[in-house]
């Protein structure tokens, strides 16, 4: 039990199944606050089966998750959210009806613990806009924008309720090369601006070696390793894993 | 300078309309106002159907039974106690209560279903409820409950607007309520919505007792009216269908759509019933599908944004 | 006891026709994905032509149910026409069910209205037949054995041939199966002409017992509903035995408790088979 102050998650041996396949075994992490941890792995390695943990989409069939000290394995997702994890989709689910500035706002009101009116969730919702770049689409409908927009408005509702920690699920996936680029800065600014921790899954390689401090890698539902970008690039048990998918390190 | 001229000659209408519904049963006959009462009834029991199918996005089919557990709490607490019309407006309370009591406890049984499966287990449940009024004799079974034969037209016309009036001020409401907002965004991805920090279930249950209450009323108020209610009367699901027909015309999600389509409705059906019943029926079927097929957000929403006016 | 027996055999004789009914729709929505909510009027509707059939030809219903499944599969090809626009709606399961139901509502008042809520039957004369000291009547015994046969029928069919398997695949991905080849528009009208013909069949079976009016399509359409529910939609044998158990539950409630408690153990079963299924869903 350790009562380390610098790290805001922490998972002990988590796991579940479905049906009989394995789809997380036995996965041991720890989050440092402040740092941006991410988390690859081949496809089906089990990645977003863990992000769904986290966030309370799925129960574990075992293991425990610490938040802050407090156990949130098996908590409903609304709840997980008020307790200050909030997360993005890998498959942008946004509230396509309605603007990019309420989309915002639903963040904004819901998932914080205390009670916030229209006029203080529009105020916070602007400012979420401001800083992903989306002032000027305040008021445009979301199905109207464009992926990397969406991207951002979701982006936006997840740090809307000042969350602590945020879950970002391959906000890559989709992006052309300078959208990519703009996401990167995006998460780099949610670091060191707002001091909300990134935990990021995500697929495009050379984002993540720039970017991230701390690397854990799943394969098959297990960690088969974790560290720094530099060693993570020479760790053979990750090449291996990727064997077939050319990736200049 | 265009659109604020609309707003201010739709608020003078609706003011007229009020002042005309207050002042009707005192100056015209028992028939008129009858009929004005069937449609105002008509029109709160279709604005809480769409309380949960047009703002909250869960279709219900067995919205009739909120009415008929109304109109059988009210009657069997008068037939049981033996009370007289001075009970009128308790008993009616009672009913109200009764329903949004059962729909409350379903809900924590039903929302543990979605889109058609939920709407297929409100169909049972009703029926369900109906299978067991009409065979057991202490609610009266086949035969029915008799309530003391007092004419209460008045009165019932009186219940029927207050609660048009309530609902209509409800709905408005909550259009721009932070309740609201919080239904939106579950009729529009539950899932995301439940990750953004909403509680859906604990939304979507008000939402649903909320919706029980109206019919409720509505039903312990129409029992007294007949002075008589019957399993068949109370949980018939032709009630749903016009509830349905009703709000999917006037325009699934406003305020004022239900409202609107049941006076179109209620008018057609006086038409209709001596002679034809069924074709009432049939209308509100063709209804239905014309309106999904064409006009998916209503006619008198499109009605509505040809005159350029906002849509309430 | 002897009355408990005979309650029993005429359930088991009963749900043979339950199943092709609840066959019909498993088929509609396991290839489709429609809910189809008029499949009792289906049935409803060929319980009427086999009766009109027979009253103005005297053909029996066992002859006449070859022209009633092809008007009813007709008709289901009315119904594909209604829902087609939405086939690609993600809400197209609750979408198909409201249109449906509006249909069904049309349907069964169209009925009321021009023939009457009258009841109707096909009178037929048959011998009846002694087994163990019981006396059973073949009219009763007739149906159900032509409905397991049909039944059986459609199984082999389905399993064995290239229809049956290329409607097998649309019912698991539809998208993967026009990539293989596969008409999803025919695959479509297939499945509905054949659930919606069979509805037909079983109504028209349905004429030579039971009595035939309008409204029997509102509870026929629970009926099935329940039974595919309660199998789960898709399972073929879970159809077959769910029909019988539904019929048996139905019969000895009705034995038990009065006529009129009958649709209760439908409703009460339908509910239980949702929150079951339901609560298996959501664990996350």
């Amino acid at each position: 039990m350790s009562l380390n102050e610098n790290i805001i998650l922490e998972g002990q041996k988590v796991g579940k199944n479905f049906g009989g396949l394995a789809a997380v075994k036995e996965v041991d992490f720890s989050i440092p606050r402040g740092k941006i941890v991410a988390l690859i792995g081949p496809n089906g390695a089990g990645k977003t089966t863990l992000f769904n943990i986290i966030a309370g989409v799925y129960r574990p069939d075992y293991g425990s998750i610490k938040f802050g000290g407090q156990d949130i394995g098996g908590k409903p997702p609304h709840i997980i959210c008020k307790m200050g994890i909030s997360r993005t989709f890998q498959i942008v689910r946004s509230f396509l009806q309605m603007t990019s500035l309420e989309n915002a706002m639903v963040g904004a009101m819901f998932a914080s613990q205390s009670w916030v009116g229209f006029k203080e969730a529009s105020a916070k919702a602007k400012e979420c806009l401001d800083f992903v770049g989306l002032a000027d689409h305040a008021n445009t409908v979301t199905g109207n924008l464009t992926l990397a927009d969406r991207k951002k408005v979701e982006l936006a509702k997840a740090l809307a309720g000042d969350p602590k920690l945020v879950l970002l699920d391959e906000l890559i996936a989709g992006l052309n090369p300078t959208e990519v680029r703009g996401a990167v800065e995006l998460i780099r600014k949610v670091k060191n601006e707002l001091k909300i921790t990134p935990f990021w899954v995500e697929h495009v390689m050379d984002a993540v070696i720039n970017l991230a401090d701390h690397i854990i890698v799943l394969n098959y539902g297990e960690k088969i390793a974790e560290g720094s970008p530099q060693g993570i690039v020479s760790d053979q048990k990750v090449i291996d894993a990727y064997l077939g998918e050319e990736y200049n390190f | 300078m265009e659109m604020k001229n609309v707003v201010s000659i739709r608020n003078a209408v609706a003011l007229l309309i009020l002042i005309v519904l207050v002042v009707l049963p005192f100056v015209m006959s028992g028939y008129v106002v009858s009929l004005v009462a069937s449609i105002l009834a008509a029109g709160v029991l279709a604005g809480s159907w769409n309380l949960m199918a047009g703002f909250t996005g869960y279709v219900s089919f067995g919205h009739q039974a909120f009415f008929g557990l109304g109109a059988y709490g009210t009657a069997i607490l008068v037939t049981s106690l033996n009370l007289g019309e001075g009970s009128l407006f308790y008993s009616i309370l009672f009913g109200g209560i009764v329903s949004a009591a059962v729909a409350f406890a379903f809900g924590y049984l039903a929302f543990i279903l979605r889109g058609p499966y939920f709407s297929i287990l409100t169909l049972g449940f009703s029926e369900f409820l109906y299978v067991i009024m009409v065979n057991t004799p202490w609610f009266g079974g086949a035969e029915g409950l008799n309530l003391p034969p007092v004419y209460v037209l008045p009165k019932y016309y009186m219940v029927c607007l207050v609660l048009f009036v309530a609902s209509f001020i409800f709905f408005y409401w909550m259009r721009q309520s932070k309740f609201g907002f919080a239904l939106s965004t579950i009729r529009q991805d539950e899932d995301a919505a439940e990750s953004s920090g909403v509680a859906t279930l604990r939304y979507k249950i008000v939402a649903l007792t909320v919706s029980a209450i109206f019919p409720g009323l509505i039903g312990g108020a129409y029992v007294w009216y007949i002075t008589y209610i019957d399993a068949v009367a109370a949980f018939n699901p032709h009630v749903a269908v016009q509830m349905i027909a009703i709000t999917m015309f006037g325009g699934l999600g406003t305020v004022v759509g239900p409202m609107i389509g049941a006076f179109f409705f209620v008018i057609l059906s006086e038409l209709l019933w001596s002679s034809m019943p069924e074709l009432y029926l049939v209308v509100l079927g063709i209804t239905i599908i014309f309106v999904i097929e064409f006009f998916p957000r209503g006619i008198v929403v499109r009605a509505m944004e040809a005159l350029k006016t906002e849509v309430v | 006891m002897e009355n408990l027996l005979q309650v029993l055999i005429y359930s088991i004789f009963l749900g043979g026709i339950y199943c092709i009914a609840a066959v019909g729709l498993n088929l509609i929505f396991g290839v489709m994905k429609v809910i189809n909510f008029s499949h009792g009027e289906l049935v409803m509707l060929g319980a009427y032509f086999a009766f009109w059939i027979w009253k103005f030809t005297g053909i029996t219903p066992y002859v006449s149910m070859v022209a009633v499944f092809i008007i009813l599969a007709l008709i289901g090809f009315l119904i594909y026409r209604i829902v087609k626009k939405f086939e690609d709606n993600p809400d197209f399961e609750l979408l198909s069910l409201v249109l449906t139901f509006g249909f069904a509502i049309v349907v069964t008042n169209l009925v009321r209205y021009f023939w009457t809520s009258r009841f109707r039957g096909v009178f037929l004369i048959m011998k009846s037949f002694e087994v163990y000291e019981m006396t059973i009547s073949t009219a009763r015994f007739l149906p159900f054995a032509c409905g397991l046969l049909i039944t059986i029928a459609l199984f082999i069919y389905l399993k064995k041939s290239y229809v049956g398997m290329a409607l097998r695949a649309v019912s698991q991905d539809a998208e993967a199966a026009q990539l293989m080849g596969v008409s999803k528009t025919n695959a479509f009208l297939i499945s509905l002409g054949l659930g919606c013909g069979l509805a037909g069949v079983a109504g028209a079976l349905f004429s030579t017992i039971y009595a035939v009016y309008p409204e029997m399509g509102f509870s026929f359409t629970l009926l099935a509903f329940c039974i595919v529910v309660l199998a789960g939609l898709g399972n073929f044998k879970g159809v077959l035995i769910a029909s019988f158990v539904l019929a048996i539950a139905e019969g000895m409630t009705g034995f038990a408790l009065g006529s009129g408690w009958k649709p209760f153990a439908t409703y009460f079963i339908i509910i239980i088979a949702l929150l079951v299924r339901g609560w298996y869903w959501r664990q996350r």
